[in-house]
């Protein structure tokens, strides 16, 4: 505000303050004009819910997949399903354990050598910090009581791990291949410690492992960056830092992927994914994760514990027509709980989409006029989508659902304590096999409501299955592999006789869309992908 | 208005402004630790995922400490508030004061381009209305102002991104910087525009300016009316008053009036003006972030919002009311201070 | 109640509930043409909103997958959304839900900010004190936000919605309300009345409560677009209305996802927020010009 003069033009002045402040905005904001640099590898995706990279506590998808860069396990295996030594040599097996022989590996940071030491402490502290991961080491047998005396260092560079009996020694060598069988710099986070939390509290927001990237910096819900270990007992990191920024909208993400800001995207919707699909810049890659979306009926109270409205209800959904108008990329139809891939896995029971078929097999069941009921899911695509389909199918044999979408903490709150008719849960395969994709399916051990087994995804459902559940237990302690696939055979065609209270629709796919300069990078179903070796070109 | 008089006045009212604002905050305060226990489920599912087990799932449900009654609850809440902790976050797992303390520089850095953009551009429209009074200029702020007030921003906003960004590529995409840029500046205020200052980082700061004008000017758009329409009408008053008058009988001339006299008689009322623009733009900013993946306060809360984090929620509303409120209460000192007229007014 | 009139402080503005009913704006609306495009618009929506039925060509519900994401033809004259349902019908039906949502926080604000703001006018003392303080204590809220907490934590939904925006806006009313009923208190017809022994709270029901409600009124019609872009907010962020209802705000998020290719699914939806929220905010605008020259502030 300078200018005394007695021009009487202050309306242009005023004029040219407003103009000049908007051309000083925009001058400022020079095109941009982004292209990530060839040794940073830059992710955009959802970090919500990325509580803790802990690898003895986390287990959001994003977090494995930042731990499986940051420590090493014993054994990795492949998207294949395939099996290979990691931080072990190799291993001998007998009907009491595993005996493994380390490679001489060493902890970024401290140099430390990895021995049969930090892996005993590393699989006793999973159980003992007792978080999530805790579970799916109890599920194969181990707890606070057992861990000890069946976990070993027999010298420097021999570790030894007992059977359970519960699981046969192929199964548990799965479980060591995943992120929550990490092996943590056992020195370095006991300096951390505090009160008797196995310095859970530092480690939450740092590392310690061998893996071929150290954290840089965590700040959740917003930024995850990984530098290359500097001292990484393997061969070295091609990318120098590994950047992930939480996206959480699906547009902007595609904006950013196409204008080179981002060199992959996650969590992308249908309608993105499939705008890459013809696009020579990006290609789109379908990560198997092994598991299902899944119609979960509550068959604790009519009608839906009669199994002709369930068999009604699965003949009023146009699973193909959904599949192609609302999964796209995120799901392929299949009734049973088995990927069509694995080995074991039965053809589809031929189901036909027929709505006059429906309401006569209603009407059987007593219900000829329909009734009403609710269909319940998280808040997220393609859950919602799927949901109002749903909806939309029913409401034509006479079922009026209601659709109650939540907050991820009521609706698995809900499906925890059996508050629902219908709800949309999706499963993951936490081994890349017919048992690991299948187990959750078939095995609810106590049904009764006392058991309050709510970890437990048929119990959930109130489905009361001894027979399967007897046969998924037999399998799981099958050693001879060959038999195993016969079983498992059966136990579907069981599966699908008992007309499912736990149904499976789509086999679950994690869509992701990769820059096509970016080299190397296969996504794992277990989400256990390494990035070190990715690489782009000029 | 003789000076003590009027300092006594203005300690009298201060006390009294005081009071106000520790009552307001203690309603506050009570007010959210009630909406935060009606939540009708917990968000321990969420965190420990859909297959856990009851084991993983009780011990979360420890740490979050919702295993303990709720008189407990009450009472450790409001104790350890007073301390200055608000829980942990569901969202991140982290306590949610940290939490916050990173969030909000991002929301403050957004909300402060945004005032200052609305006042550079909202103040002149306003004289340049007043003086125009009536006329096609007058109707056509007016109708520009409106418009602004009237559009929600989280839409004007995905408009322009949809614009700006990808259509004409003359602004940086959703965030702060470009993702690989992140880290590479040590975070002293937690402001970007200002770290990278510090820094001596102009690639940084110029990279940082492309991508926060678009949701600022959008903020801004959306506080201008306000700004403007009280611009005018402060003007108006002014302009009708007799020393104008007479200013102009003695040959000033109608900017010179204008810049001597007007600006600072109505200086005093403007700055309670933007100073409640400025509350509501920290508001505004909540539904905005989402949009631009901003990491500020906003997008912190409704993502907590979606998974029922009712501490994060919580938290995030009482820091938001506690700067909401401290704005209002210095604007009204600063009210009170430079005016004394304001009691009559009220 | 003719004698009041001039005694009523001069020309400081028209209390009267049949002079607001009669009287000068609606003559002078007709002078501003702006004001009265607004009028005209509110009129059609509330017209839109009663006869949904009549006006939308399909239900706004029915899903037709076959057809999703149709671009604006003759058919379909706002496009069809990811399930192929027709957009113009669902905004026609949206609009009975954004008028509820902004009709229903009038009705429970209007009476009760009137209320607090009468009482505590006309007794003064420290019942004004009490009142007003806690008239402040709400205004200075962040509404949006505790709107926001309010409805995450008593679970989304329309009524939610209603009660979480009416939670935090009826403080200007409470204002205004004591204000006007300050000067009312003193004028000569409530100090007659007085002197025949009525009763507070007839002097109160019948004597200055209804010349407190024009003003009352024309507060509210301000207050009304904000409640619509509050609203817009609330489903926006899922926390309003609830799938498949066809709340605006709901139908803006989830045309985000294909805003890219199929621009019309959210643009559609906030062009109709932008112009009911318009709509409401001209007209407010107006009726504040021609009432009060001299604005309120807040």
């Amino acid at each position: 505000m300078a200018t005394r003069t007695a021009k009487s033009a202050f309306v242009r002045n005023c004029l040219a303050t407003t103009v000049l402040a908007t051309m000083a905005a925009l001058a400022a904001a020079s095109p941009a004009a982004a292209k990530t640099p060839a040794d940073t590898l830059v992710y955009g995706t959802s970090l919500a819910q990325v509580i803790s990279l802990d690898p003895h506590q986390g287990q959001e998808s994003t977090a494995l997949e930042v731990m499986a860069n940051l420590y090493d396990r014993l054994v990795s295996s492949d998207a294949s399903g395939k099996l290979s030594p990691q931080l072990a040599e190799k291993w001998d097996i007998d009907d009491k354990g595993i005996t493994f022989h380390l490679k001489d590996a060493t902890f970024n940071g401290s140099g430390n050598p990895v021995t049969a030491e930090d892996m005993v402490w590393s699989i006793r502290r999973v159980i003992k910090l007792s978080q999530a991961p805790a579970a799916k080491l109890g599920s194969v047998g181990y707890n606070a009581g057992n861990i000890d005396s069946l976990t070993r260092a027999i010298d420097d560079k021999t570790f030894w791990i007992g059977l359970t009996g519960k699981v046969a020694a192929d199964f548990l060598l799965y479980r060591l291949s995943e992120v929550a069988a990490s092996v943590i710099d056992s020195k370095t986070v006991m300096a951390h410690a505090k009160d008797s939390d196995f310095g859970n509290d530092w480690l939450r927001t740092h590392s310690a492992g061998s893996g071929p990237f150290d954290l840089q910096r965590w700040a959740p819900n917003d930024i995850i960056i990984l530098s290359a270990a500097k001292n990484y007992w393997g061969p070295a990191a091609r990318m120098k830092r590994v950047v992930m920024r939480h996206v959480p909208e699906s547009q902007a993400e595609r904006l950013m992927l196409e204008q080179g800001d981002i060199d992959i995207a996650g969590s992308l919707s249908p309608a993105d994914i499939a705008y890459f699909a013809d696009k020579k810049e990006v290609k789109v890659e379908k990560v198997p994760t092994g598991g299902f979306y899944v119609m979960a009926m509550n068959v604790t109270a009519e009608p839906l514990s009669k199994p002709k409205v369930r068999e009604a209800i699965l003949h009023a959904i146009d699973f193909d027509g959904i599949q192609k108008s609302i999964m796209g990329p995120y799901g392929v139809k299949r009734l049973v709980p088995v990927p069509a891939d694995y080995e074991g896995a039965i053809p589809d029971p031929d189901v036909k989409y027929d709505p006059a078929l429906a309401r006569k097999l209603l009407a059987e069941a007593g219900y000829p006029d329909g009734f009403s009921t609710t269909i319940k899911t998280i808040a997220q695509t393609p859950r919602v989508e799927l949901a109002t389909a749903i909806q939309a199918s029913l409401a034509d044999i006479g079922i009026q659902a209601q659709v109650l979408q939540g907050s991820g903490a009521d609706i698995v709150g809900d499906h925890r304590a059996r508050k629902f008719d219908i709800l949309i849960p999706q499963t993951g395969a936490y081994m890349p096999n017919a048992m690991g994709a299948m187990e959750q399916f078939t095995s609810n051990p106590d049904n009764s409501l006392a058991a309050n087994n709510a970890g437990n995804f048929v119990w959930r459902s109130g489905w009361d299955i001894p027979e399967l559940t007897a046969l998924t237990a037999k399998i799981m302690t099958e050693n001879d592999a060959s038999k195993r696939v016969g079983m498992y055979e059966q136990l579907q065609h069981m599966f699908v006789d008992a007309v499912p209270a736990v149904q499976p629709m789509f086999e679950r796919y994690l869509p992701i869309a990769i820059a096509a300069d970016v080299h190397g990078y296969k996504g794992h179903p277990q989400q256990v992908t390494r990035v070190d070796q990715v690489t782009k070109s000029e | 208005m003789a000076q003590p008089i009027m300092k006594q006045l203005a300690a009298m009212r201060l006390d009294k402004r005081l009071v106000q604002l520790v009552l307001s905050l203690l309603a506050l305060v009570a007010i959210t630790f009630v909406i935060g226990r009606m939540l009708p489920t917990d968000p321990v599912g969420s965190i420990v995922g859909e297959l856990a087990d009851p084991r993983a799932y009780a011990a979360m449900r420890e740490r979050l400490g919702l295993d303990k009654p709720v008189a407990e609850q009450f009472l450790l809440y409001f104790w350890h508030l007073l301390q200055g902790d608000l829980g942990v976050a569901a969202l991140t797992g982290n306590s949610v004061s940290d939490d916050l303390w990173h969030a909000f520089p991002a929301t403050l850095e957004l909300a402060t381009l945004a005032i200052v953009l609305s006042v550079i551009v909202g103040v002149p429209l306003g004289l340049l209305a007043a003086l125009k009074r009536d006329s096609w200029v007058d109707q056509l702020i007016r109708v520009i102002s409106l418009v602004g007030h009237s559009v929600p921003v989280f839409w004007l906003g995905m408009i322009g991104l949809l614009v700006f960004y990808a259509g004409l590529q003359l602004v940086g995409g959703p965030g702060r910087i470009d993702v690989f840029y992140e880290g590479l500046v040590p975070p002293v205020t937690g402001m970007i525009l200002i770290d990278s200052l510090l820094a001596g980082d102009m690639e940084i700061f110029q990279n940082a300016l492309t991508h926060i004008i678009l949701p600022a000017s959008m903020l801004a758009y959306s506080a201008m009316a306000y700004i403007t329409r009280m611009t005018r009408s402060f003007t108006l008053e002014q302009l009708s008053q007799d020393y104008v008058t007479a200013a102009r009988a003695k040959g000033v001339s109608p900017a010179g009036t204008l810049y001597r006299h007007v600006l600072p008689n109505i200086a005093v009322q403007l700055i309670t003006v933007i100073a409640i623009s400025y509350g509501g733009l920290l508001e505004g900013a909540v539904v905005t972030e989402i949009v631009f993946s901003w990491p500020g306060i906003g997008q912190y809360m409704t993502s907590a919002l979606l998974i029922g984090d009712i501490n994060a929620v919580v938290a995030a509303t009482i820091v938001i009311g506690i700067a909401f409120m401290l704005l209002n209460f210095l604007s009204d000192i600063a009210y009170q201070l430079l005016d004394p007229r304001t009691r009559e007014a009220n | 109640m003719d004698m009041t009139k001039a005694d009523l402080t001069g020309a400081r503005r028209p209390s009267l509930l049949h002079r607001f009913l009669t009287l000068p704006f609606w003559s002078a609306l007709r002078r501003e043409p702006l004001g009265f495009a607004g009028v005209i618009v509110l009129a059609l929506l509330v017209l839109v909103a009663l006869s949904a039925p009549l006006l939308a060509p399909y239900d706004p519900n029915r899903q037709v997958l076959d057809s999703s994401l149709l671009s604006p033809s003759s058919s379909h004259w706002a496009g069809t959304d990811e399930f192929g349902r027709d957009i113009f019908s669902r905004l026609v039906w949206g609009a009975r839900l954004t008028l509820r949502t902004v009709f229903s926080v009038s009705a429970i604000v209007g009476p009760i900010g009137l209320i607090i703001g009468v009482v505590a006018g006309y007794f003064g003392g420290r019942v004004d004190a009490v009142l007003m303080r806690l008239t402040d204590i709400v205004l200075s809220f962040p509404s949006l936000v505790l709107a926001l907490a309010f409805a995450a934590a008593i679970g989304p939904g329309l009524n939610t919605a209603i009660v979480a925006i009416s939670l935090t806006s009826w403080p200007p009313i409470a204002r205004l309300a004591r204000a006007e009923a300050l000067v009312v208190r003193n004028s000569d017809y409530v100090s007659a009345a007085r002197m025949y022994d009525a009763s507070n709270l007839r002097l109160l029901t019948l004597y200055i409560a209804p010349m407190c409600i024009p003003s009352v009124v024309v507060r509210l019609t301000l207050n009304m677009a904000t409640i619509t872009l509050t609203a817009a907010s609330l489903g926006f962020l899922g926390l309003g209305a609830q799938p498949p209802a066809p709340e605006w705000g709901a139908m803006i998020s989830a045309g985000r996802k294909y805003m890219i290719d199929y621009w019309w699914v959210a643009v559609m939806p906030g062009l109709a927020i932008l112009l009911t929220s318009l709509a409401f905010n001209v007209v407010g605008d107006t009726l504040r010009d021609i009432l009060d020259p001299r604005h309120e502030r807040g």
